[in-house]
C-alpha cells in the first residue's frame, strides 16, 4: 500500500514554507491600519475624567449636595412658606396649572429641583419618597423602605450601591424643622398620618451619583449645577407670583414684614450664606491625594 | 465581481437619499419634518479618533464604548421639543430611583424610547398595557372616583388604564368618570399607532415643531 504524501498548504514542491498573497496583502493591511491609528494618530479622545489627581468619594459628594439643598429646602419652608400663609399666600400641588394663584410647596418645590439636576446631565439624582407620603407614589419600597426604618432610627444616613444602574446612592433623613410641614402633612386630605410632630422623620431624600469618585473639578461643576437647580427652582416661583391677579412685592424684604417675596438673588444669597461654611469645609476635607 | 458591488453601492448612496437609506424605519408620528440630525449628534472626535478611543477601551477591557459617528440618543433629544418643565406626571427620570427596579426590568421606563421607539412609524410601540409594572394595589381609604380600580387590577386589566387616564399628563380634557364613558379601545390604540388623540388637542405643553 502506497501512501500519497500531501502538501501542506503554504509548501511548494520542495516542502519550503512560502506565503499566500492572500496572507501577505492582510498583513500589510493591518499594517497600514497600525500606522493609520496609531503611528500617525491624532491626539487621543478624552475619556472624560477630566482630573487633577485630586478625588473625592461619591459619599461625601452626596453629603455635601444633601446639605446644601437642605439649607435650601429649609429656608423656603420656614421663611416664605410659614410666613407667606400667615400673609395670606397660597401653597399647594397644582400650582402651575393655568390660573392657580399659589406657590409650590416645599415637596413640590423639589421636585423642580430634582428635574432641572436630570437635565443638567451632571450625573446626580435626587428623588422624595416616604413610608407615609400623601402621594402614594413616592412611597418607599424594598431596599429603600428597609433603609428608611433605620434611618428613623437613628437619623442618620444610609449609603448603598445600585450595581445594576452603575449608581451610588445615599439617603438622607428629612426631619421636621418647620411648623408648616407636620402641620401640612396631618391636615392633607389624602395623608394617611395624622400625628407628625416636630423632630418627626417624615421621609428621606434620596441622592444618586454615576461614579464613586469624582475629581475636584468635577465635584465644582455638580455643586455649580445644584446651585442653579436650586436657584431657577426659587425663580420659578417668583416668576409665576408677579403673574398674580393681586402679586406680592418683589424685592429684598421676606414675608415675615410685608406682603412681599424676597427676589432670587436675595433668597439665594441667604442660602448660600447658610450652606457655604459646610459646602468648603467638606470640600478641603473630602479630597484625598 | 466584487468591485462591481462596491461600485454599485457607492453610486446609489451618492445619489439616492442617504436619509432614507440609513434610516431603520419610518419616522414616528409628527417627526416627519425632524432632520436625523436633530436627535443623532456627531460624535466628538474624528472617525479616526473614535476608532482609536474604541481600541484602547478593548485593550483595556473596559466594558463600555466610544461613541462612534454620532452620540447615542438620550432622553434629552426627546425633552429638548417635549418638554413637559415639571408637570409630567410620569417623568422617565424617576424611574430610576432603586426602587423601581421591577419596572425598570419589565418596561424600562426610565428611557423615552422604551415606549416611544423610534423608526417605528408608531407613537407607542409597546401597546400601552404596561401600568400593572407599579399600579397593582390601591388603598380602601384613598378614595379614587369611577370604577373599582383595585378590581381592575386583581382581573390584570391594564390595557383599560388609558381608556381614562393621559399618562403624561399633557391633556386637558374631562377624565370618563366611569367605564362605559372611557374612550373605546379602538380609539386608544389607533392613538398609540398614529391616530388622533382621544384626549384631544388641548395640550398644555406645545410640542417644538423643528
Amino acid at each position: 500500500m502506497a501512501w500519497k504524501v500531501r502538501k501542506k498548504k503554504g509548501e511548494n514542491s520542495e516542502g519550503n514554507r512560502r506565503f499566500q498573497p492572500s496572507f501577505v496583502l492582510a498583513v500589510l493591511a493591518l499594517l497600514a491600519l497600525s500606522i493609520y491609528l496609531f503611528v500617525s494618530a491624532p491626539p487621543p479622545l478624552a475619556d472624560g475624567q477630566n482630573t487633577s489627581g485630586r478625588t473625592i468619594k461619591a459619599e461625601a459628594l452626596l453629603d455635601m449636595v444633601a446639605a446644601e439643598n437642605d439649607a435650601f429646602r429649609t429656608l423656603y419652608t420656614k421663611n416664605i412658606v410659614g410666613p407667606g400663609l400667615k400673609q395670606g399666600f397660597l401653597y399647594d400641588e397644582n400650582w402651575l396649572k393655568r390660573g392657580a394663584q399659589s406657590g409650590p410647596l416645599p415637596a413640590v418645590a423639589l421636585r423642580g429641583v430634582s428635574v432641572r439636576l436630570d437635565r443638567s446631565k451632571v450625573g446626580l439624582g435626587l428623588f422624595l419618597g416616604a413610608a407615609f407620603a400623601i402621594n402614594r407614589g413616592n412611597r418607599f419600597e424594598g431596599e429603600q423602605l428597609a433603609l428608611f426604618q433605620e434611618i428613623v432610627a437613628d437619623k442618620q444616613p444610609r449609603y448603598f450601591r445600585d450595581a445594576p444602574q452603575g449608581l451610588w446612592v445615599g439617603m438622607y433623613p428629612d426631619i421636621a424643622h418647620a411648623k408648616p410641614c407636620v402641620d401640612c402633612h396631618s391636615k392633607h386630605p389624602k395623608t394617611p398620618k395624622t400625628d407628625w410632630v416636630l423632630g418627626d422623620v417624615m421621609g428621606a431624600t434620596t441622592w444618586s451619583f454615576t461614579s464613586a469618585t469624582v475629581s475636584a473639578e468635577e465635584a465644582v461643576v455638580v455643586l455649580g449645577a445644584l446651585r442653579r437647580a436650586l436657584s431657577e427652582t426659587y425663580k420659578s416661583y417668583v416668576d409665576r407670583a408677579r403673574q398674580f391677579e393681586d402679586p406680592p412685592a418683589v424685592g429684598s424684604d421676606w414675608p415675615s414684614a410685608c406682603r412681599c417675596l424676597p427676589d432670587t438673588q436675595t433668597f439665594m444669597a441667604e442660602v448660600f450664606r447658610i450652606s457655604s461654611p459646610s459646602t468648603t469645609r467638606a470640600l478641603f476635607d473630602g479630597f484625598e491625594g | 465581481m466584487f468591485w462591481a458591488v462596491g461600485l454599485a453601492v457607492f453610486l446609489v448612496a451618492a445619489v439616492a437619499n442617504q436619509d432614507e437609506i440609513l434610516s431603520p424605519g419610518p419616522v414616528n408620528p409628527g417627526h416627519e419634518a425632524v432632520d436625523c440630525t436633530s436627535c443623532h449628534l456627531p460624535a466628538t472626535g474624528s472617525h479616526r479618533q473614535q476608532i482609536q478611543a474604541n481600541l484602547q477601551k478593548f485593550m483595556a477591557g473596559e466594558n463600555t464604548d466610544a461613541p462612534f459617528h454620532s452620540e447615542p440618543v438620550d432622553n434629552s433629544a426627546c425633552e429638548d421639543c417635549h418638554d413637559r418643565k415639571m408637570e409630567d406626571r410620569h417623568p422617565a427620570f424617576r424611574f430610576k430611583e432603586p426602587r423601581f427596579k421591577e419596572a425598570r426590568a419589565s418596561v424600562a421606563p426610565q428611557y423615552c424610547v422604551s415606549c416611544h421607539q423610534e423608526h417605528t412609524g408608531k407613537r407607542v410601540a409597546n401597546g400601552g398595557d404596561f401600568c400593572g409594572s407599579c399600579h397593582r394595589e390601591f388603598e380602601e381609604g384613598q378614595k379614587i372616583k369611577g370604577p373599582d380600580h383595585q378590581a381592575l387590577a386583581d382581573q390584570e386589566r391594564f390595557d383599560t388604564c388609558l381608556k381614562c387616564h393621559d399618562f403624561h399628563g399633557n391633556h386637558r380634557y374631562k377624565v370618563p368618570q366611569e367605564l362605559q364613558d372611557a374612550f373605546s379601545k379602538e380609539a386608544v390604540l389607533y392613538y398609540l399607532d398614529d391616530g388622533p388623540s382621544p384626549f384631544g388637542d388641548d395640550k398644555i405643553h406645545a410640542d417644538r415643531e423643528q
